[in-house]
This record gives structure tokens, sequence and C-alpha cells, in this order.
């Protein structure tokens, strides 16, 4: 009975332990171009690792939902909308309006991070937009991937490169071809 | 050089900016350890209640549960946000003015202009008067949009007042104030005395409804340093948290609305495991307790480019409007519908629908 006892125990709690240590490897593994992802989408240092430490919490909480060949996707998709769900805060809407428009008309170019007419048109983008514009253009990824990883319709992905494209071009002052 | 090599030029001048850190796999340990406390916590706080339940019903016998009759209030019109779409951007404010219409999607009215996006108004109990926020402002009108005047003068950034809610008892107004890093409900009597912190604090908070009864609120928001997003019900004379709504399996949104016969509260979410019409969010029933989690904006296996926001309940309690969304929340070119479906039958209706997005509605009580 003992040892039937201490099974039972094991079997409870071995799934937490092995979910755990899952996680570890997968931070080990994921944690740069996950932190690089972040940092593309806020151009904040803290703001990134923040996003990224709370991706993996997230991670842990969905368990044995993910697996490992569903974890990149997951993983980003999870921060994707952290990051949306954080700017949609009222309280952030008015930060980024202030830094945009107060800031961004005077203040100090490196402490805002808009230290060129290009990252500025980047950060002007939604998120989605400067998402999608990260994985075609910095990890090289085909249309078709960008909407497994992102968990958007192919459509809507070159949409978003494409109405974010014609946003810099705007931007800095190029004409849109066509 | 072409744009494309310019901005795979800036993406990597931007990798080359990220600095890991090496001792980040710790804090995300403490934060892991840090909820699974707060859920233990919750857990047995949950158990705890059940055991007093049970208890409570071996006492009480056969004693019959009261029935409150719901208050007898017709529909009257929708009021609601709507943003000119080419205006909507992130990081900055869009054109925006409060319109009224008909539930039926006629006599659309503009009642004011200018006013905030993403914080509903609300209508007095008797539907003669609406609250809205503009800027870091209170303000409230009649309902034809005449007579406005500021009920709450905020100045950003000292403070900013916004989320209005006309409380059960008509006389005061609850609302959202921020100040600093402090956001916690305030309440104001519809003459703008009686301005008081009711000590309900939030580290974020995106909506806040009330029972019918006046004596708990529901908040969509973050509390404490765990930073969890979820539904909180607290009780309003002392702030104390009565229950945390987080059902698994779905990631809690922005808003929550409680229902006029108190069962049951309608909130937006993401569905982690069942997806509901749209790919973004559905709405959603849960009764106050956290119980019984129910899609209401149905399920399907081949979601829609869309999200389902900010559900408002009939006064009659037979319908929920919503902003139906159909592009990004925040992104250009976004636009959105307002739609009503029926809570039993679970059919959809359009109640507006155009270039625009039409968004935060609020149904005006009509006393009978």
């Amino acid at each position: 009975m003992i040892g039937a006892g201490r099974e039972a125990r094991i079997g409870i709690l071995e799934p937490s332990r092995a979910r755990h240590e899952r996680l570890a490897a997968w931070y080990d593994a994921e944690y740069q171009p996950l932190l690089r992802f972040a940092y593309f989408l806020t151009a904040d240092a803290a703001e990134a690792e923040d996003l990224v430490q709370e991706t993996f919490v997230r991670l842990h909480r969905a368990g044995e939902r993910v697996y490992d060949e569903g974890f990149r996707p997951y993983a980003r998709q999870t921060l994707l909308n952290l990051r949306r769900s954080s700017l949609r805060s009222a309280f952030r809407e008015r930060r980024a309006f202030t830094r945009i428009h107060v800031e961004g008309a005077g203040g100090d170019p490196a402490e805002t991070g808009a230290g060129t007419d290009v990252r500025r048109a980047l950060m002007g983008l939604t998120v989605r937009q400067r998402a999608c514009l990260a994985l075609r253009f910095y990890e090289d990824l085909h249309v078709r991937d960008i909407a497994e990883t992102l968990g958007l319709s192919e459509e809507a992905v070159r949409k978003h490169i494409q109405r974010g494209l014609d946003r810099m071009r705007s931007a800095l002052g190029e004409e849109n071809p066509g | 050089m072409s744009v494309e090599s310019r901005v795979k030029q800036e993406f990597e001048r931007l990798a080359g900016e990220v600095q890991p850190r090496a001792d980040g796999w710790r804090d995300v340990e403490a934060r892991i350890r840090r909820e699974r406390g707060v859920r233990i916590a919750r857990s047995s706080l949950i158990a705890a209640a059940a055991v007093a339940i049970v208890f409570a019903a071996l006492r009480l016998g056969t004693e019959q549960p009261v029935v409150l009759e719901p208050p007898p209030v017709g529909n009257g019109r929708l009021a609601f946000v709507r943003a000119d779409p080419a205006t909507v951007r992130e990081g900055q404010v869009p054109a925006t003015a409060l319109y009224s219409v008909e539930p039926n999607g006629t006599g659309l009215r503009m009642l004011a202009d200018g006013i905030n996006y993403r914080s509903r108004p609300a209508w007095s109990r008797d539907g003669s008067m609406i609250a809205f926020a503009r800027g870091d402002d209170i303000l409230v009108a009649n309902s034809d949009g005449s007579g406005t005047r500021t009920l709450v003068d905020c100045a950003f950034p000292t403070c900013s007042a916004s989320h209005p809610v006309w409380l059960p008892n008509q006389t005061h107004i609850g609302f959202v104030r921020t100040e600093g890093p402090r956001v916690s409900i305030w309440v104001v009597r519809a003459d703008g005395s009686g301005l008081a912190d009711l000590g309900i604090s939030f580290r974020q908070i995106s909506d806040h409804s009330w029972s019918p009864d006046g004596r708990r609120v529901a908040v969509a928001g973050q509390r404490g340093e765990d930073g969890i997003h979820a539904i909180y019900i607290v009780r309003v004379v002392n702030g104390e948290l009565l229950s945390t709504i987080e059902p698994p399996g779905i990631e809690i949104g922005e808003t929550v609305a409680w229902s006029p016969d108190g069962e049951w509260l309608a909130f937006d979410a993401f569905g982690v495991e069942a997806r509901t019409i749209c790919r973004g969010k559905g709405i959603y029933l849960v009764r106050p307790d956290g119980s019984s989690v129910t899609p209401l904006t149905g399920l399907s296996s081949e979601a829609a480019d869309c999200t389902d926001v900010y559900p408002a309940w009939s006064p009659d309690g037979n319908e929920i409007a919503f902003t139906r969304a159909r592009a990004e929340f925040g992104s250009d070119g976004f636009i959105g519908d307002l739609l009503a479906i029926d809570v039993v039958s679970r059919q959809i209706r359009a109640v507006t629908s155009g270039p625009t997005l039409d968004c935060c509605p609020s149904w005006q009580p009509i006393p009978q």
C-alpha cells in the first residue's frame, strides 16, 4: 500500500516536474530569438524582457497543450497577444501617445529608441505589421511560414506586409510602386 | 536603397541592440512560483467556500431560494462610440464621436464629439442622462446630447478619469481614476459633489461593471504584482476580494458586463482551446462565482478574421450588444459594427454597418 501511494504521488508530481524541465530546455534554446522578436515589437529592452518572461509563464500554464513542434508558433503568438493586450490599456496608450507626439517631436532620440527615420517609421506600424515584417525581412520566412507562426491566414500576412511597407514608404517620403 | 532593404537593415540594427540577461530564467521561475501560490490560495478558498455552502445547505434544509424579479425596464437606444477608421492608429487618439441608435439600427443621432475611444458611455438608470469620458474628464449630458457638463475634471499627467458607470442607486457614477501608478475606482454624485475614492486599487483596470444591488463590482484588469489579467469580484464597501475569475483555457479580455438580474457576467476573451466564431476574441458568459463558463458567440472550427468585444446587456436581459471588429484592433483600416445576440436562441443580428468603427455600446433603460 505504501508503495502504491508513493507511486501515485510520483505520478502526480512527475508531469509537473517534466513540464518544468521541458520549459527550461525551451528557454535555453529559444530565449534569445524570442527576446529579439519582443525587442522588434517594442524597441524597449525592459519591456521586451518582461514580455518574454510573461510568455514563458503562460507557456507553463498551458502545460501539456504545447508540444515541441508547436512551441515556436505558440510562444510567438502568445508574445504578440501579450504585446497587443498591453498596448490596449488606456494608460499605455496615453504613454505611447505622449512618447510619439511629445518626446518624438523634441525628445532625446537615444532615450526614445527612435534614432533614425527608419526606426521611427518602423515603430509607427501596428504590432502585427511589425511582426510580419520582422519575420519576413529579418528571419527570411516565407508568407506561409509567417502565417503558421503567427496563427494568421496567408492573405492576412500579405496584407500586413504590404500595408507595412506602404506606410514605411509614406513615412520615409518614398513613392509607393504602382 | 529599397524600403525592403532599409527595413531589413533596421531590424539587423535592432537585433544588435538586444542584450540577453544571464539570470532571466530565475525570474521566470519566480513568476511561475508566485502564480502557482496564487492558484493554490484560490483553490483553497474555493474549497473552503464549497464546504461552507454544503454546511449552509444542510442547515437550511428545504428552505426555498429567494428569487428576485428583474426590474421593470424596457430597451431604449444604444449609445456607442464611432471612430473614423482612417484615424485609428496605435499610440494616437482617433477622431471619435458619441452616437445613439435604435436597437434596430434606425434613427442614428450624434450626441457629442471628441469622446474617448475604448471607454464606453453609461446611461443613467432612468435613461434620461448619459455619462461619457472626454480627454481626461468625465462628462454628463441629457439623453439627446444637450446640456453637456463636466462632472470630473482631471488633468493628465496628474490624473485621468475614464470608464464611467452609473450606479444602481441612480445618484452616483463610478469611474476609473489613474494617478501616476495608482489605478482605482472612485465615485461621484451626478451633480459633481461627493467625489470619493473607494479604495479599490488595481495595477490596471480595463473595465468595471457593478452588480444590480450595488454591493459588488466586477473588475477586468490586473491586480497586485503578479500581473494576472482576470475578472475580479470585489465587495464595494471594503474592497474585499470575493473571487477571481480566470477560467482555464481562456485568456480574459478587457471588458465585463453584469447582467440586469445579477446572475451572469458577460466578458470578451480569447479561447485557447475552444475557438468562437471569430479568430480573435469571443463573447462569453460566466456566473459571478466563476462557474458555468459558456462561449456565447458560438464555436467554429473555421474561425473568421474578426474579434468580438465590449458586451452590453439589454436592460430586459434578453440580448447582448457587442462590437464585431474585422481587422486588427488599433490598426489602420480597422472597422467594426454593432451586433446584438439573443442570449437564449444565440441568433445574431446587425445593429449598425458601414465603413466605420462602432465600439463600446451601452443600452439605454426605459422605465415601464
